[in-house]
């Protein structure tokens, strides 16, 4: 649509002021009339400037109703024409904002990821001078999926992609590789607690021990030999389960009676008057043995004079013992107990244990305190090397 | 099935010499005023020479032939040219100069 004036003239002879413009080369969107003495035309911008010159010329009067199209646009734009370096103003902040990686988000794709793989890979990219901000161009994924694969170490997958302002660095921690086995480095495999042996199956070397046996800390279970000919044998690395009875016991102690005040009445009052630091003393009270002490701070002064009168109030008791109940206090015990137990059974998780029978007993002490103590026996595998022995595992 | 395996004989096509177009144009006056109707709402009038009147009830148009006279309700001029014009509205009656009535 290239523009329309709509024209309202009023007129006798409106049909020769039609011809008349035609003539002159106007021409007409839609005419319509608008009573018997008015037409409403519609037309464009210079057919509009015809008419209206036509009617002033023949003194009719004309009204232009309304416009519309392309001239409109411009008139509206005209009279907005701030709006244009604003939208451009709004434009540029767009492209540069489009322009720039403002998110830099890393997804640690794996359970085995802890929260230090992605601070570690943060001070990584910050170290690579990547970093939010940054303007895309400069940003090349697999350029920067490769230098952070080859920087980075412990993971087995690193991957870099660019999502609209956002760099999305995933990785996979890698699996550990399993301990290499060097069957040349001979060593002998020996038991890393007391307990009774419940089996043995050894896979290098030969076996020391057979089931029933009771073996120390330190002894030998299997020994890294391998028999060669009659008379020749050689040193191999021990390798085998050794599946041992042990026990680990916990104790505790909890008073077999308690202690409840019974208040004997009698009762001192002492009083001081207090500012700030100074206290003068006002009354004095009598001390008892075994006292509750009761403190009121009493104002005088009022908000701005912080003057006050501090009351201590002494309460005498004496302590009573009575016997606990034994059924509730044992069940306490036993639950701390088994837990001390069962808490030094392979604290650190690396041995499969499995818990097959546990007792407690009870003896009250001459201290009047009630002892238990806890027996956990369970199997595991107690075969070990002897530097880990020495280092305490 | 086609047609050859059917044993049917071909139909003629029509010979024309002129465009059936150009035969309904052919033999008159290229000034003459042409007017063209779309149904009862349009109305195409060429080779005009001006407008007589001008009513929402009737719109009466000059020719070289003679005026041509359009009757009806709520009638508009639309797309106005100087030697042709669509008349809109609701056209109950056109008279053609000459005599001709062909509403």
């Amino acid at each position: 649509m290239m523009g329309g004036v709509e024209i309202r003239v009023e007129g006798l002879m409106l049909e020769r002021l039609l011809m008349r413009a035609m003539e002159e080369g106007a021409c007409f969107l839609r005419v319509r009339r608008d009573g018997h003495r008015a037409i409403v035309l519609m037309a464009n911008d210079p057919s509009a400037a015809i008419v209206l010159g036509l009617a002033e010329r023949f003194s009719m009067p004309a009204q232009v109703l309304s416009t519309h199209g392309v001239s409109t646009l411009w008139r509206w734009f005209k009279r907005r024409w701030t709006l244009l370096p604003a939208l451009l103003l709004c434009a540029i902040a767009v492209a540069f904002l489009l322009s720039r990686v403002w998110f830099l988000d890393i997804v640690l794709a794996s359970e085995r990821s802890t929260p230090s793989d992605a601070a570690s890979l943060e001070e990584l990219l910050d170290a690579m001078d990547v970093h939010a901000g940054m303007p895309r161009s400069r940003v090349n994924p697999q350029a920067l999926a490769l230098e952070l694969s080859a920087r980075a170490d412990g993971y087995s997958y690193v991957g870099v992609r660019l999502e609209g302002v956002r760099l999305l660095v995933e990785t996979t921690p890698e699996v550990e590789a399993p301990e290499i086995f060097d069957v040349d480095f001979a060593r002998d495999l020996v038991a890393g607690r007391d307990g009774v042996i419940v089996s043995i199956t050894p896979q290098t070397g030969e076996a020391c021990v057979k089931p029933g046996d009771v073996v120390r800390a330190g002894d030998v279970l299997i020994r890294g030999e391998e028999q060669l000919t009659r008379e020749e044998n050689r040193g191999v690395a021990a390798k085998g389960e050794v599946i041992a009875r042990a026990w680990h016991s916990g104790e505790a102690v909890l008073p077999a009676y308690t202690v409840v005040k019974a208040y004997t009445g009698r009762e001192s009052v002492s009083s001081s008057l207090c500012l700030f630091r100074w206290e003068i003393p006002l009354t004095q009270a009598e001390t008892f043995a075994q006292q509750e002490v009761c403190q009121e701070l009493l104002p005088v002064g009022g908000m701005f004079l912080p003057l006050m009168i501090r009351r201590i109030t002494c309460l005498e008791y004496t302590e009573k013992r009575l016997e606990a109940d034994m059924s509730a206090l044992k069940r306490r015990l036993e639950l701390l107990a088994m837990a001390d137990a069962q808490a030094k059974i392979d604290p650190d998780g690396s041995n499969m244990c499995s818990i097959f029978k546990k007792w407690i007993d009870y003896e009250m002490t001459e201290e009047g305190m009630l002892r238990a103590r806890a027996v956990v026996e369970f199997t595991t595998d107690i075969a070990t090397t002897r530097e880990m022995l020495a280092q305490g595992g | 099935m086609s047609r050859r395996r059917m044993n049917m004989p071909r139909p003629e096509k029509p010979r024309r010499s002129v465009p059936p177009a150009m035969e309904w144009k052919g033999g008159t006056n290229p000034g003459a005023a042409r007017v063209t109707a779309v149904g009862n709402r349009r109305l195409l009038v060429e080779n005009h020479t001006g407008v007589v009147e001008f009513t929402e009830a009737c719109i009466r148009l000059s020719s070289k032939n003679g005026p041509i006279t359009v009757e009806g309700s709520g009638l508009t001029l639309a797309d106005m040219r100087r030697r042709q014009l669509i008349v809109c509205g609701n056209i109950s009656r056109v008279t053609l100069p000459g005599g001709g009535d062909p509403s």
